[in-house]
Formats: C-alpha cells, structure tokens, sequence
C-alpha cells in the first residue's frame, strides 16, 4: 500500500515538472514535436532506474566508508554520465533510428535535473531498494507523461494566433503555467 | 565594439540564459518565491560558474579531448558542493532551508558547463575572457530571477521582505497569492521571456533599419560621386 | 605516454584533487554545522518550557526505532515535575527533519522545527504545527494533514510513539 502511495505521489501528487519544477530545460526543447518528445521519455526512464539502481548501492558504499555527506554528489552525477555514455553507445548500435530520432537530446539528459534529484531523494528519504524502484519507475513514468502531454498541445499552439513577442518559448511556459494549475488539484487547494 | 565588452553583453542580454536560450530554468522557478531566496541563488551560481570557468580555462590545453566532459562533471560537481557546504556552516540557515536541493542542483545547471564546453575550453579565450563570460552569464541569469522573484512576491504576498526585515507595499486583501505557487512562477517566467523578446526584437528591428538606412546612403554616395565623375 | 594510461591516470589525479579539496572543506565546515545544530536544540528545549533543572530520560528501543535522540525530563525550581521533550530525527520529504516536540499534562504542547530541508508544502505543514497554539493540531494530526504525506508519516509516527511512552509514565513522575 506504501508502494502504490509513493507511486501516486511521484507521477501526480508531486509531479516532477509541474509540482517541483525540475528538468524543465529538455521540457522546453524537445516537445516541438510528439515522436521526439516519446523518445526523450523513454531513453530518460531507462536512465533514471537504472542510474538510481546504482546510486542506491553506490550509496551504502558511501555510507559505510562515511564519506557520504560530500562525496555524494560527486559520484551520483558520474554514474548519470557514465550511464548516458553507455545508452548512447547501445542506440548507435542496436536501434540506430531512435538514436537519429533523439539526436542532442540524448547527452542533455546528463544535465537533466530529473536523474540527479531521484538519486538525492532516494537518500534523502532513506528508500530500500524495492521502493527506490518503484519511485524511480513512476517519476519518470510521470515525467514522459507529462512531455508527450504538453508536446500534443504545443504542436497546435503554433498554428495559432498570437503577438509575435509571445510566439515560439513565451506561450510555452505561459500553457505550462496552466497545466501547472490544472495539476495543484491533486495536493488539495488552499490560496 | 571590443571583444571583452561583447561577451559580457552576450551573456547578459543577446544570450541571456534564463529568457532566451533556457538554460537553468530549474532554480529560475523554483527559488523565486522570495526575492532574498533568488539573490542568494544567483550569489551561488555566480560563485560555481566564476570558479570553474577560471579553472577550466586554466587547464584547457592540458585536459585530454576524449576525456574532457567527464572532467569538467567532476570539476563542478567538486564547486558545488564546497559551495553548498560552506552556505550551510557560515550562511544564513533560513535562508539554506528555503533553497533545499536546489543548490546541489547547480551541477545540472546547463549553463555552468554549457559554457565550459563552448566557450572556457577554447584556445582562443583566455582566462580574463572566460571571467567576463561568466560574470556576463552569472548578471543575466541574476537579473532574470530576481525580477521574476520581485514579481512574485510583490503581486503574490504583497511585501518585500529582506532578513527578517517586511516592507508591506500591497495591503494582504489585494494580493494574488496564485503568484507564490508553482504554477504562478510558470506564467511569472512566461511573461517576463514575452516582454523581453519583445524589447529585443524591437532593438533588432532598429538596428536593422539603421543598417538599411546606412547601406541605402552608400549607395546614394557612390551613385552620386559616379554621376559626379561621369559628369566631368 | 600511452593513451590507455595517460587518460584514467588524469582522471585520477583530478579526481583524487578534488576529493582531497572535498575533504578538507568538510574538514572545517563540519563541525561549525554541528555546533549551530546543538545552539538551535538547546535554544528549542529552553522555548518549550522554562525549567530549573533538565535530565536525560532513558531511551527505549521503541523510541530508538522511532527516531528519538534524546529525551529531556524537565523540572521547576521545587524539583516537581513539568513535561518531557523529546527530540526527533525523522526521515521526511527532502531529507532529514529534525524537531523537538514536548508533552505536558497529557497531551503534546509545542513543535519546534530545528532543521528541515523539505519542499514548499511540507514547510507549510511543519509551519502549521509550530504555530499551533493550543494544542489543536498537535493532538489532532491526521485531521490537518494535507499535501505533504510523506513528512505527515514520519512526524506523525514520531509523535505517536513518543505519545505513547509519555503516558505511559507521566503519572508517576
């Protein structure tokens, strides 16, 4: 039942982009179009489990050693490199359209804040393995969710109307904001 | 206009990270519920991007190519925590709270090595170079959150407050408080990027009329001082 | 040099120079940290109650498994008894939340935050049970939760076991 609570708090409760505001810069970059926009969710959600998989044991290492407090960061943002090396290696050789399809996007998720704050927060709330999977997993369940979302309706706002200052990035965040609202319904409204 | 002036305005206002080519969008919405949170922020992500844009140039013709990435994360991810662990001991520990994670979050900042790798690593830019670079992209990141932050807290709680200290400017029935939650920082963000594409369209616009201008006025020279020669 | 040994050797003498740089910043930041935790609980004990006299109170295992880390017994000038405090180190939404909760005649008094690094919404339930003035909210915690779950567990399990051993005992203090 614990399970099924984290799970609902990261993909909606919490949604990692509209609740907490992270991993917005690939949110603003790769949704022009719906196939990028899968694309992105899919690679990212193979990075998050299986980078926060290794955080998680490189944690205990840490811990036991008791350089954790500063080292932490160090080797967490390491492994997301290394692993995203890795991913980019195994789509140039086994699915190589994908890799086309993806193309900058795929080193951009190193910098996206979404792996590096799941690795944190699994620490930070002290997750055994079974829940960091399940945290994990529906994060960026929640995350893929919510670009290929935005990504239906940002391939109609450009058809539209509008006063050339606010075409193209402006009315992006402006719809996001309104997503942002339509989603504090999950937490309980109190102005 | 000479080259160390250029790249300061281009990190100020032609490139400016946060309204115009989205880089560290994170920290620009999440750390704007105050205007104190926002300052201390950009104080941080000056220090980071400071630090590793003079050391990173420092060492740029000895890191190895093939290698070089690895060693820029571990170069920032080393400035982030010594400026996370000395925020925590000897800053104010309010105002730690409030930032939460976003601190650590600097690593991920695509500005800090967006710029290692485009303009610190170059041959050509010398250190002093890549100092005016990051204070030109540090300003513009400051000045986008702080008045996104001024905003939202102006229009969102009515007050300004700085250490304690609250100056109440819009009586607390008038006051928005949308603007201090999530979704308020989004539209908050969009605005401001709409206002400021329109001022900088509008320059660009300017410039270029003043450039037609300038090449319809040689034109008229040459022909006038052709039909002046002809004439003789 | 080879290339197979001159790039993880630079690897290496980078990573090992800014673990070293890592060290020695922790080296003088961590104790300064620890020592402004230890004014803010000391300073939390003194706003809960005004005592002449405070003792360490045993900590069970129960308390253990449930995060105390200590437990102060409070007395008045005449050596009657006043309330218990207990402090708490709790694992909440964005890292550690670490208070102080004190219980006199029965029922929970104050709540005082002494580090926390959670999100918005659970600064505002934390903010919320410290500013309760009559009990109204400490004593009716699954009434006033909302948005925060996750730090409404933790304190709220807390809480509950630290309830417990007070009733348990108060009476014959």
């Amino acid at each position: 039942m614990e399970l099924l609570s984290i799970a609902f708090a990261a993909m909606l409760g919490s949604n990692i982009i509209l609740s907490r505001f992270l991993g917005i810069c690939p949110f603003l970059g790769v949704t022009k179009k719906t196939s990028s926009a899968v694309g992105m969710g899919l690679a990212l959600i193979a990075v998050v489990l299986l980078s926060s998989i290794i955080g998680y044991a490189l944690n205990l290492l840490l811990v036991a050693l008791d350089m954790a407090s500063y080292l932490r960061l160090v080797v967490f943002i390491l492994v997301i490199a290394s692993f995203v090396q890795l991913l980019e290696f195994v789509l140039k050789r086994f699915f190589p359209s994908l890799y086309k399809a993806l193309g900058v996007y795929l080193p951009l998720i190193t910098t996206n804040c979404v792996v590096l704050q799941v690795c944190l927060d699994l620490v930070a709330r002290d997750y055994n393995l079974l829940q960091t999977i399940v945290y994990a997993l529906s994060t960026s369940v929640g995350y893929m969710f919510i670009i290929v979302t935005f990504s239906f309706i940002r391939t109609r706002l450009d058809n539209q109307q509008m006063p050339s200052s606010f075409k193209g990035n402006a009315i992006a965040i402006i719809t996001a904001g309104l997503m942002a609202m339509a989603f504090i319904a999950f937490t309980g409204f109190k102005f | 206009m000479n080259k160390k002036l250029k790249t300061f305005l281009n990190g100020l206002l032609f490139e400016n990270p946060t309204l115009v080519i989205f880089l560290g969008m994170c920290p620009a919405l999440g750390t704007t519920s105050k205007i104190e949170s926002a300052v201390y922020m950009s104080l941080c992500v000056l220090a980071v991007l400071l630090c590793s844009n003079i050391i990173i140039s420092l060492l740029r013709k000895i890191i190895p190519n093939e290698i070089r990435i690895p060693v820029y994360i571990i170069i920032i991810a080393t400035l982030v925590t010594v400026v996370d662990m000395i925020f925590h001991a000897y800053l104010s520990y309010s105002i730690y709270k409030e930032l939460g994670s976003f601190i650590s979050l600097i690593v991920v900042n695509c500005i800090i090595l967006g710029r290692a790798e485009a303009f610190a690593s170059k041959e050509e830019n010398s250190p002093l170079d890549s100092i005016i670079d990051a204070l030109g992209y540090s300003c513009g990141f400051a000045g986008a959150i702080i008045i996104v932050a001024f905003f939202r807290e102006l229009i969102g709680s009515g007050c300004l407050s700085w250490a304690g200290n609250e100056v109440r400017i819009i009586p607390a029935k008038y006051t928005i408080s949308f603007f201090q939650t999530n979704a308020g920082a989004f539209i908050t963000l969009g605005l401001l990027v709409a206002v400021y594409t329109y001022f900088m369209n509008l320059a660009q616009a300017k410039k270029k009329q003043k450039e037609a201008k300038k090449k319809l006025d040689e034109k008229v020279n040459t022909a006038a001082s052709l039909k002046a020669e002809g004439g003789k | 040099m080879k290339q197979v040994i001159k790039l993880p050797l630079f690897l290496g003498i980078v990573g090992g120079l800014c673990g070293g740089l890592l060290a020695l910043t922790n080296y003088f930041t961590a104790p300064k940290i620890e020592k402004d935790e230890t004014l803010r609980v000391n300073a939390a004990y003194l706003e809960h109650f005004t005592f002449s006299n405070i003792k360490d109170g045993e900590i069970t295992d129960t308390l253990a498994k449930a995060g105390v880390t200590a437990k102060k017994i409070t007395y008045d000038a005449s050596e009657a008894y006043i309330g218990t405090i207990y402090n708490c180190t709790v694992a909440g939404f964005g890292g550690d939340v670490k208070f102080t909760v004190s219980y006199k005649d029965g029922k929970a008094l104050k709540f005082i935050v002494t580090e926390s690094k959670e999100s918005q919404q659970g600064s505002a339930f934390l903010a919320g049970l410290e500013g309760d003035k009559d009990g109204s909210i400490l004593n009716n915690l699954a009434d006033n939760k909302a948005g925060s779950t996750v730090t409404y567990n933790a304190v709220s399990s807390a809480m509950e076991t630290c309830l417990n051993d007070y009733l348990s005992e108060y009476k014959s203090l």
